[in-house]
């Protein structure tokens, strides 16, 4: 819904032409882009996280959280999809907010367009469960047969050859790599009969590790070389105070005693 | 009533044309390569026979599995009734419809990476993989397609946006569509549809564990996605719209076949990207498109 209600925004301000139009057309395109980023990354999560087969010994033995801990998720999850089947009704608080903020662009009225891509999202939620059953209940009255995933032929696979989240990425950690500089350690097999090979990439957190942490180390030093004047030696703060007074008297005095 | 007598009807159009596509484009590459080929309904055949089949499932699957192919067609059916047919049918379009079209092809590919992630396996997962980002840079293509046909309308609603054709930058237009139109569904120079090489596919890698009903759905999804596409760039580049109803249904089926004409002839004369090449033909598909938009800029729209 949001994200709805900004490409709507964004396709306006382009085509309200202007300065603001120069600025629209990008952000929109690199909305989309984000979107679809967002997408690889929602479907990587869902994969890597809860399908496939267990990877490790502890992810088999995993089990599902208690009430108290699924509750708040399942709360925030409804209201979502609440949000999403009756954008209408939660428009009044949207209205509210931007109201509080500029007053001049209040609307107490919900816009059409919203109504109709509710009662399209609440078409689409109904024909996808109604499509889910059938399909399953066919599956079912035409027999199901359960077996291995399809392994081209291999006799032996093991849950570690499923792709994980780094494979999964991969491409677009290599388009992006000038900024996300992911670091690569490998260990080529060598010899014949090669005995051992390894190949690691690492994603560090690129604004964390290049960008806030050389800033915060700098404040650091910074504050380090300040810190020295603070010391505890009574002779050296009532200096202070006087080169402190020296200073304002010359201030004063260069300001001409006005 | 009428309304939904009016919508029913324009799904059955739709989900019966559908599987016609990929028969006329396997009919144009038979005839270029000289063969006979298989019958132009041969999808409708083999729907059919998957419908009637039983499944084999990965012991590794949720019922999650046998849902993201019903979500998929289900959302790409929705987007199909997004899209106007000229004068034939107008549609209840509202302001943002085509965002939500955007949307509902993106929840189709979700369905169907995640189905394709449920089984575990390593080619589903790089199928997967390569559809979701390649789809970054389609998506942005899209974007910068719909924003030349708001740009010329003035509406972000997609009856009107494909009722105003798009004048100085059709032919960009058309291009970088077309770009996408081969991208999105997975057809040569990006993926080919009839390859049995794991490692080289995209969108059959994705598909791999799925057989019977589901695999029907995820077919049946594909030929509607491909139609859709079809139709969507036509009438962002011809003034259907503009024509009466019997002219605007013979130029859309000729503009149509056309296309099903231009992407037989390009699995035939051309090979598969290497795909590391693929970005690269993306991008140039996306420039088409910005270089369209910015025509239509300077051209001051409608």
């Amino acid at each position: 819904m949001s994200e709805w209600l900004v490409f709507l925004g964004l396709f306006d301000a382009v085509g309200a032409g202007g300065l603001s139009a120069w600025a629209a057309g990008p952000a929109a395109m690199l909305l989309g882009v984000t979107g679809a980023l967002a997408l690889a990354c929602f479907v990587k999560v869902c994969g890597v996280v809860f399908f496939g087969t267990a990877r490790t010994e502890a992810a088999q033995r995993a089990h599902e959280c208690g009430p108290l801990m699924r509750g708040p998720m399942l709360v925030l999850a409804a209201v979502c999809i609440a949000i999403g089947l009756a954008p209408v009704l939660f428009w009044p608080a949207v209205a509210h907010a931007v109201a509080a903020w500029q007053p001049g662009w209040a609307m107490t009225a919900s816009p059409a367009p919203l109504a109709a891509l509710g009662a399209c999202q609440v078409a689409l939620a109904f024909g996808a469960t109604l499509g889910a059953i059938l399909l399953w209940r066919r599956v079912r009255r035409n027999g199901v047969a359960r077996a291995v995933t399809w392994d081209g032929g291999y006799a032996t696979p093991t849950p570690r050859m499923q792709y994980t989240a780094g494979s999964f990425a991969e491409i677009i950690t290599g388009w992006f790599d000038w900024i996300l500089r992911p670091q690569r350690h490998s260990e080529r097999p060598q010899g014949i009969f090669p005995a051992h090979a390894s190949h690691r990439e690492h994603t560090p957190e690129t604004v964390l590790e290049y960008v806030v942490e050389p800033a915060g180390e700098a404040v650091m030093t910074v504050a380090a070389t300040v810190r020295r004047l603070q010391h505890g030696r009574l002779q050296f703060y009532i200096l202070y105070l006087v080169i402190g007074m020296a200073g304002l008297a010359a201030l004063v005095m260069a300001g001409g005693g006005r | 009533m009428k309304i939904a007598f009016d919508l029913i009807c324009r799904l059955v159009v739709w989900l019966v044309l559908a599987p016609l596509v990929p028969g006329i484009i396997n009919k144009v590459k038979a005839w270029v390569a000289g063969r006979r080929g298989p019958p132009v309904l041969q999808l409708y055949y083999d729907l059919g026979r998957l419908w009637r089949k039983g499944v084999v499932l990965s012991t590794a699957v949720s019922p999650g599995f046998v849902a993201g192919p019903a979500v998929a067609w289900v959302a790409l059916a929705g987007a199909a009734m997004l899209l106007p047919a000229g004068s034939l049918w107008p549609v209840e379009a509202f302001r943002g419809d085509a965002i939500l079209f955007v949307g509902l092809l993106a929840l189709a590919r979700f369905a169907t990476a995640g189905a394709a992630l449920e089984t575990g396996s390593a080619f589903e997962g790089m199928g997967a993989a390569r559809e979701v980002s390649y789809a970054v840079l389609a998506e942005a293509a899209i974007i910068a397609a719909l924003l030349t046909l708001s740009l010329q309308s003035r509406s972000v609603a997609l009856a009107e946006m494909l009722a105003t054709p798009v004048g100085a930058g059709a032919v960009l237009l058309a291009g970088g569509l077309f770009t996408v139109l081969l991208a999105e569904n997975c057809r040569v120079p990006f993926d080919d549809p009839s390859t049995h090489l794991e490692l080289t596919m995209i969108h059959e890698a994705m598909v791999l564990d799925h057989s019977g009903p589901p695999l029907a759905a995820i077919l049946h999804g594909a030929s509607l996605k491909l139609l859709m596409f079809s139709v969507l760039l036509v009438e962002a580049v011809l003034p259907i719209g503009k024509l009466p109803p019997l002219a605007a249904a013979g130029a859309l089926t000729l503009a149509v076949l056309v296309i099903a004409l231009a992407v037989g002839l390009v699995e035939s004369l051309l090979a598969r990207l290497a795909f590391r090449r693929v970005p690269l033909l993306l991008t140039t598909g996306f420039l088409l498109c910005i270089f369209a938009m910015l025509a239509t800029w300077r051209g001051g729209g409608r």
